[in-house]
């Protein structure tokens, strides 16, 4: 381990609260394994990581865990209550595990969570594993920054079809049904697609991808042996098919693109701010100008601000 | 929703489950006790008898309800505290030296460890030479509840539910005036949820131990009539009394229509009652004096079994003499004084008391109702549905008193300058060591081959589904220790982990 | 971007009642704060563990059995041992006043007992926090 403890924690907090990641922990990304949990709220997420951890630990991998939790839209503040289930791994040195809010940004993920990602990565963990709550369409921003998308439901008879549509599906890498224990006797299993439930394998070069559906109890620990055989096959075929170096290079592409976008949008509100651009806006209100024309003054007002914006990367203001 | 003509002693027992409930018999007075050492609960024990309590309850520390040994690390700290400390056949002994069980009743709160207390407190009948037939009482032997509301759980879901029906099925055969199962809510209660959920959430986890024994094979009626239950009296005093009524109507109901029970005694919800705690204040704790004898005005109205009323400092630690004696002076003047005893139920036909019946039944109903949808009380618990609820209500509750919307008389209100600093029971800081080495001594003394022999038959049993009271019984029997024998349990059944948060 | 405060309440040794701490945590999370709620059944060394990984700047410690000075003053005494500077450590619960001193000495800047608003903890946990 390159990075811990105190050292470790400090830096995520900078990094929570808009700094960047110095330059020369970047360079030591891209060791890490890079898992992805998602899933709507309840199935378990939490209760899965605690028993995959175990299940890492025995494979003698050290593990960083980020876990995503919402930050209340009336007053800020965040109940997170994920750890809870994580919290016997506490002591070991091999864990580290930290909550994040996600500060009023949308997506699934936080601000700063890809940079907290390349954090873990560059303190040496073997496996970093960012939970999210996803619900459907929005939430699929785990997507861009982890190598192997896990999505996890509950047998919930009816819902699967649904699931099948939303975009959850689309970025699962494995499907996981946890609770499986829940399921009465008689209950049929009904699936998105129907999956082989035997060991996942790698596929050899040039095939596809088959993602396989684990069935887990988080509970009793039934499934996660698998779970990991799936994760471990995921990432072989990953780097056999060069798929890793294509999913690095979209995560990448996302990464900039966002701080792009945080970028200039603090250009683009503080150039708002001056006088000027006051009465361009009263006067789109008031009728008198045309929003796109508005844009077109703006645009001129905002490109030349930003051309003398400073190097530091500036998170808009909430 | 009201049964034509509701009468006492008849189905569906909204009215009380005897005809003539106190004017025959009053209840059961029932003073929790228990606390530092054996030989302490003892005296306590003498002394309440003497001063005319009739039944005894015992509490227990912490370590011993979560099935460790005195000397365990894990009970650094917590021997001896919240109850007595019982880790082997020695100290129950010696909280019965000189009290002949066949002549007291007594309640233990016990849930995940229950069935090894049983065996323990059979075992000291045996060694008095009183025969199990004879010997009554209750353990709680709640499991569910402890899971949201209380925390003394050990092992998951399951195989707790196995003790449980382990206990009903051993009891209906060897000790049948046990009472097998205390459902409660009042632990729910204090957590924060309402009168409503109090009576759907207890119904409901009787439910599902009913189904357990049912499933194992027992015909309801066999077990169903030492199946008791265990409210809360809170500060609202006509909606404490609807309450009690709702929640027998319910139960009646549960008991035939649900179930197929015949027997009218499996369909009768008797009831211990303890006054709510959390209503008790640290600020002017005379008034807690007077909040107790309100609300164990309500349990009586409401037509309880049995009933423990809190001591005035109950809210701060364990009471001291004088406020445990006056606590059953009030029910004594309640019983003898106040002649509310002369006809039972005598607030029904209330025009008020019947409508509120009526809508904490509807409540409850609905409660009942989504439990069922969620696939059983088993489920609405692990799902972190009923955690939610109940917590959920408790933040409603503080926020409504922060915001005055609901006084507390001498905390939010009525503040009085000074604060009143109370006198406490302290637990001798020598206690812990002392223990350790009792302990010690009493593994030496132990026949080790025999132990290990009990360990393993135990080990063995665990894993298949035979009952394991005779196994259990046999262990105490030898000296093996409440610690022992859990660790043997945890090994097979593994330690419950809990997954749910708000 | 100064963050909003990071909290963290814990419950230490065998007490199982979650009351208290759940609807401080609400609360504080109702008065914008980001709070972690460790569940029950907590030794000392997971809740410093948990508050190092967090980097919280308050920790709330809950107990209602009477085992909080065994308990808090092992927490104190862990995190003078790991350095760990700056987190204002407040307690809550079912504790005697003769105690209470002896838990301020140890660094315990204040003890909730029952009776206590949640305004009144957030309104303790915000002054202190502006202050260091």
């Amino acid at each position: 381990m390159i990075m811990q403890g105190k050292q470790l924690t400090k830096l995520v907090t900078r990094l929570e609260s808009g700094e960047r990641l110095p330059a020369e922990l970047y360079a030591r990304t891209g060791r890490a394994r890079i898992v992805g949990i998602t899933g709507p709220p309840g199935v378990g997420k939490s209760s899965l990581i605690d028993r995959l951890i175990d299940e890492l630990r025995r494979q003698g991998k050290t593990v960083g865990v980020a876990v995503i939790d919402p930050t209340s839209p009336i007053s800020g503040g965040a109940l997170l209550g994920d750890r809870l289930r994580m919290q016997r791994h506490s002591e070991d040195e091999g864990v580290f595990i930290r909550s994040l809010a996600t500060r009023q940004h949308h997506g699934g993920l936080t601000d700063s969570t890809p940079q907290i990602v390349h954090a873990l990565d560059a303190a040496g963990f073997d496996v970093v594993i960012v939970e999210t709550v996803g619900t459907g369409q929005d939430e699929v921003e785990v997507a861009e920054v982890a190598d192997t998308v896990v999505v996890v439901l509950m047998p919930e008879l009816g819902d699967e079809i649904q699931r099948a549509k939303s975009g959850l599906m689309e970025i699962a890498d494995v499907l996981v049904i946890n609770k499986a224990d829940l399921f009465s006797a008689g209950a049929a299993r009904r699936e998105p697609r129907s999956q082989n439930r035997g060991e996942p394998r790698s596929p050899n070069k040039g095939e596809k991808w088959e993602r396989p559906t684990i069935h887990t109890s988080a509970k009793s620990g039934e499934g996660i042996a698998t779970l990991c055989g799936a994760l471990d096959a995921h990432h072989a075929y990953l780097v056999s098919s060069r798929q890793l170096a294509r999913r690095r290079e979209r995560a990448a592409r996302a990464e900039v693109i966002r701080l792009l976008q945080s970028q200039m949008t603090a250009s683009i509100l503080r150039a708002l701010e001056a006088p000027q651009s006051q009465t361009i806006l009263t006067n789109v209100a008031k009728r008198k100008l045309d929003p796109y024309d508005a844009v077109g003054k703006l645009s001129v007002r905002i490109l030349g601000s930003n051309n003398r914006s400073s190097k530091h990367v500036a998170r808009s203001p909430r | 929703m009201t049964e034509p003509r509701e009468e006492p002693g008849t189905f569906p027992f909204t009215r009380g489950v005897h005809a003539t409930m106190y004017r025959g018999k009053l209840w059961t007075m029932r003073q929790y006790a228990g606390f530092g050492t054996a030989q302490e609960t003892n005296k306590r024990y003498k002394y309440l008898l003497s001063q005319g309590q009739t039944g005894l309850s015992m509490a227990f520390d912490l370590p011993t309800q979560i099935g460790y040994d005195s000397d365990d690390a894990m009970a650094l700290g917590e021997v001896g505290r919240v109850g007595v400390a019982i880790s082997s056949l020695a100290d129950m002994e010696q909280v019965f030296d000189g009290i002949p069980l066949d002549k007291v009743s007594t309640s233990m709160t016990i849930n995940a460890t229950a069935s090894i207390l049983l065996a323990l407190y059979l075992a000291v009948a045996e060694k008095q030479g009183v025969p199990w037939s004879k010997v009554s009482g209750t353990v709680q032997n709640d499991i569910l509840k402890e899971y949201i509301a209380r925390g003394t759980y050990i092992f998951p879901p399951r195989p707790s539910l196995r003790l449980i029906a382990d206990v009903v099925e051993f009891c209906v055969k060897e000790v049948p005036g046990w009472n097998t199962i205390s459902v409660g809510g009042y632990h729910m209660r204090e957590a924060g949820c309402t009168a409503a959920q109090e009576i759907a959430f207890t119904l409901a986890d009787g439910i599902a131990y009913v189904q357990t024994c049912v499933e194992r094979g027992l015909a309801v009626d066999d077990f169903a009539s030492r199946i008791a239950f265990f409210f809360n009296c809170h500060s609202n005093f006509l909606e404490e009394i609807a309450k009690f009524r709702a929640a027998r109507r319910l139960w009646a109901h549960i008991m035939r229509d649900r179930f197929g029970a015949k027997n009218e005694r499996s369909m009768m919800l008797r009831f211990h009652t303890q006054t709510a705690g959390s209503t008790l204040t640290a600020q002017q704790p005379d008034n807690n004096v007077v909040r107790t004898t309100i609300e164990a005005l309500a349990a009586v109205l409401g037509g309880t079994q049995s009933l423990h009323t809190n001591a005035k400092d109950e809210a701060i630690a364990l009471p001291t003499e004088e406020s445990a004696l006056l606590a059953l002076r009030t029910q004594q003047i309640i019983a003898y004084e106040s002649g509310v005893t002369a006809e039972p139920d005598p607030l029904g036909g209330s025009h008020y008391v019947e409508r509120l019946t009526d809508e904490l039944d509807a409540k409850a109903r609905e409660y009942l109702n989504k439990i069922d949808n969620l696939g059983g009380m088993l489920k609405a618990v692990e799902s972190g549905y009923v955690y939610k609820e109940i917590y959920g209500a408790a933040y409603e509750h503080q926020k409504a008193v922060e915001r005055k919307e609901k006084i507390i008389v001498g905390v939010n209100e009525f503040v009085s300058g000074k604060k009143l600093a109370l006198k406490m029971q302290k637990t001798d800081p020598k206690m812990e060591p002392r223990r350790r080495r009792d302990l010690a001594a009493l593994r030496k003394k132990r026949n080790r081959v025999t132990v290990d022999k009990c360990l393993a038959t135990l080990g063995k049993a665990a894993k298949s589904s035979e009952n394991l009271m005779p196994i259990l019984v046999d262990s105490v029997r030898n000296y093996v220790t409440v610690g022992e024998i859990c660790n043997v349990l945890r090994g097979t059944f593994g330690e419950y982990r809990a997954t749910h948060s708000i | 971007m100064k963050r909003p405060t990071k909290v963290l309440i814990a419950k230490a040794g065998l007490d199982g009642h979650e009351r208290g701490a759940l609807v401080v945590a609400m609360g504080l999370r109702d008065a914008g704060m980001e709070v972690v709620y460790t569940g029950i059944r907590n030794t000392p060394e997971q809740i410093v563990a948990a508050a190092v990984q967090e980097d919280v700047d308050v920790i709330g410690l809950s107990s209602l059995s009477g085992g909080h000075m065994a308990q808090f003053s092992r927490v104190m005494k862990l995190l003078k041992k790991e350095k760990i500077k700056g987190v204002l450590v407040f307690a809550g619960g079912i504790i005697p006043d003769e105690d209470v001193k002896k838990l301020k000495k140890l660094g315990i800047k204040e003890v909730f007992g029952p009776g206590s608003s949640i305004a009144s903890i957030a309104e303790f946990v915000k002054k202190s926090v502006r202050s260091k």
